[in-house]
């Protein structure tokens, strides 16, 4: 039987509800506003009659969006973005943690105090400016002159994410990397094939960090590539801001004589660009509550 | 299989801490041997040092004759099971048992061949797509042992294997490793704290303290024969019961009193120009008598014996009678020691006289 609610308990519960229902609609909200305006008519559009179903429903700003070349130049270098730099990002940062996880290695907690300093005390965005514009020249001169190669290297590292992926290293046994070595692993071994293994969940919710922050990478993207003066670079992202603070650069999604309005145009640009976001997550959340350390050694 | 040979092995830790003295032993082609001592006496770190897991600080390890002392841990040949299993939680049992030959490319159909008959000698057959976590305890050990026999090495090392089984598993699997060793022939050394452990699976055990081997010897020598105090009582559930006895103008005093001793052990002391000894005697070697007085305070029963403990010479002891149930608390029970079999030590040196 049911034991019955005492009435604080009663109170308590109506509150965390009501409040739960207001917060996710607060948060769904902008996200329906969004797709219904995509898809309405320019007259409700621009005079703000769609408030929270489409009203006069029409596809045309998608598939100006789909017929435009600038979009799908922005959209590839954004997955070159997010693919290489993920790869990239997350291969320093396994070698990174899986070192630093080691307690035999020399100086190792002047390497950590160095990588927590970086997260109290940021340089700032000037210095930060100067060290990119310089890391560019090297790249020059060793003959990587493609800006892309330059934001995917050189924002390789993220403190915070070196520091998970060491403290789930930590957390696998050491007679565990005793037992591989006496079975005949070399040090990479022990790493690729007992390590990363073990840590997969660690390494999945870091992969996906660092895969929404290269995908949504704006001000950095930005700045660099106008540094380098290659506007065919530029990323979604960038793409869609662009577009939003000139409205002369939308006539080349949204005419005056289209059926939509230039906003609609906008705000099919933002949906078609998380859309890749709300379909890997479900993919990657499987490996977040798994621990696959469990049962591999008693405590 | 293979022999062994350590030759003056020191271990010193960087910070000057030494857990291993001058540890000398030759261990023969299949031998069983037992490192054992209290916590901290330095059997791990022996262990360890033969795996390749700890540097040898001083000293030449050798194993088949092939110097090894700087060789690392997966040159070694050799397979260890430890304590916690260490198993490799995200693979099968399986792949756990196949991982060091897929390490070392073997063929894949030699792999299985070789995995099954391992999985058939420790009854895993059934288990080997499980997960670990699957698994129970005493299953998981097995398992650990089963990836040390797939590679068919030159030597088993053991570290506490048992310690994490409960008391019941822990009897049936040691029958498991004794029975193993005797089907593998292969020279396995294997560290504990436990000596019914010791006793039961050693060819010969090498009791440690201090980081330093006080003796080395089959079970039995050990037992009936310690070289010295530490070993007499380490050696032996329960204890040895221990006393002092001093000689003073030719008469003997047991703990302070007065008393006649067993003339065995009054020859041995009159032949030594000493004066102060420890005279030890096992609970077994305590006989109904009428030698001395036992003045009982606790029965423990067990079935087949009981544990009596009392005051002798004023001081707690143990005796373990055959007829249980004989003695009641507060009765005072007459008793003689089994001379054959008392010992003695001098008190100084704790070094054994006989």
């Amino acid at each position: 039987m049911k034991r019955k609610l005492e009435t604080s308990e009663l109170i308590f519960k109506i509150l965390s509800y009501t409040f739960l229902t207001i917060f996710s609609l607060a948060c769904l909200y902008p996200f329906i506003y969004a797709v219904s305006s995509s898809i309405s008519g320019a007259h409700a559009v621009d005079y703000n009659e769609v408030i929270l179903f489409p009203k006069d429903i029409q596809f045309d700003a998608f598939s100006s969006i789909f017929h435009n070349n600038q979009f799908w130049n922005a959209y590839t270098n954004t997955l070159f973005l997010t693919v290489y730099g993920t790869i990239w990002a997350i291969g320093v940062s396994i070698l990174g943690g899986y070192a630093l996880s080691k307690k035999r290695l020399l100086f190792r907690s002047g390497f950590n105090f160095f990588l927590v300093f970086t997260m109290w005390f940021s340089a700032g965005i000037v210095p930060q400016y100067l060290n990119y514009l310089q890391t560019q020249k090297v790249f020059a001169a060793v003959g990587i002159t493609d800006v892309k190669w330059l934001i995917v290297i050189a924002m390789g590292m993220a403190a915070m994410n070196i520091i998970l992926l060491r403290n789930a290293f930590e957390g696998v046994s050491s007679e565990i990397e005793e037992a591989a070595i006496v079975d005949g692993a070399t040090e990479f071994q022990v790493l690729t094939k007992v390590y990363i293994p073990m840590s997969q969940s660690t390494i999945a919710t870091v992969a996906l960090f660092f895969g929404i922050s290269r995908w949504n990478g704006y001000f950095w993207a930005r700045q660099m590539i106008a540094a380098s003066g290659s506007p065919n670079e530029q990323p979604l992202q960038v793409f869609i801001r662009l577009l939003l603070e000139d409205y002369t650069n939308l006539e080349t999604l949204a005419s005056w004589t289209a059926p939509y309005s230039p906003n609609s145009a906008i705000y099919a640009l933002i949906i078609v660009a998380i859309i890749p976001i709300l379909v890997i997550y479900p993919f990657i959340q499987k490996y977040f509550a798994k621990g696959v350390n469990m049962g591999g050694v008693k405590e | 299989m293979a022999s062994l040979s350590l030759q003056h092995i020191d271990k010193i830790y960087d910070n000057n801490v030494q857990a291993v003295y001058d540890f000398n032993m030759e261990i023969n082609d299949g031998e069983f041997i037992v490192l054992v001592g209290p916590s901290g006496c330095g059997k791990s770190t022996t262990l360890r040092m033969v795996a390749g897991l700890e540097d040898i600080s001083n000293g030449k390890l050798f194993i088949d004759g092939k110097d090894c002392t700087q060789l690392p841990a997966k040159d070694r040949d050799i397979a260890m099971v430890f304590q916690n299993y260490a198993l490799y939680g995200h693979m099968t049992i399986y792949e756990n048992m196949a991982f060091s030959l897929m390490l070392a490319k073997e063929d894949k159909y030699v792999i299985h061949e070789k995995v099954m008959a391992a999985a058939e000698i420790l009854g895993l057959t059934q288990q080997l797509n499980k997960k670990p976590n699957q698994l129970s305890g005493g299953q998981r050990q097995r398992v650990a042992m089963g990836r040390a026999i797939v590679r068919n090495p030159k030597v088993f090392l053991f570290d506490e294997p048992l310690s994490n089984l409960d008391a019941k598993l822990r009897g049936s699997t040691r029958r498991e490793i004794k029975l193993l060793h005797k089907r593998l022939g292969t020279t396995m050394i294997y560290v504990t704290h436990d000596q019914t452990e010791a006793l039961t699976l050693a060819d010969r055990i090498v009791c440690m303290s201090m980081g330093h081997v006080q003796q080395i010897g089959t079970p039995l020598e050990l037992y009936d024969h310690p070289k010295n105090l530490f070993v007499a009582s380490f050696i032996g559930l329960p204890p040895m019961n221990l006393y002092n006895l001093k000689k003073e103008d030719g008469k003997f005093y047991v703990e302070g009193i007065e008393t006649k001793i067993p003339a065995r052990v009054a020859d041995a002391v009159n032949k030594s120009d000493k004066n102060e000894f420890v005279l030890g005697i096992r609970p077994e070697d305590i006989h109904p008598g009428n030698d001395f007085v036992l003045d009982v305070n606790l029965n423990e029963n067990t079935g087949h014996f009981t544990l009596t403990h009392g005051k002798l010479f004023g001081k707690t002891s143990c005796a373990k009678f055959r007829d249980w149930q004989r003695f009641k608390v507060g009765d005072k029970v007459g008793v003689s020691f089994d001379e054959e079999r008392v010992h003695l030590f001098d008190a100084e040196t704790t070094e054994a006289i006989i």
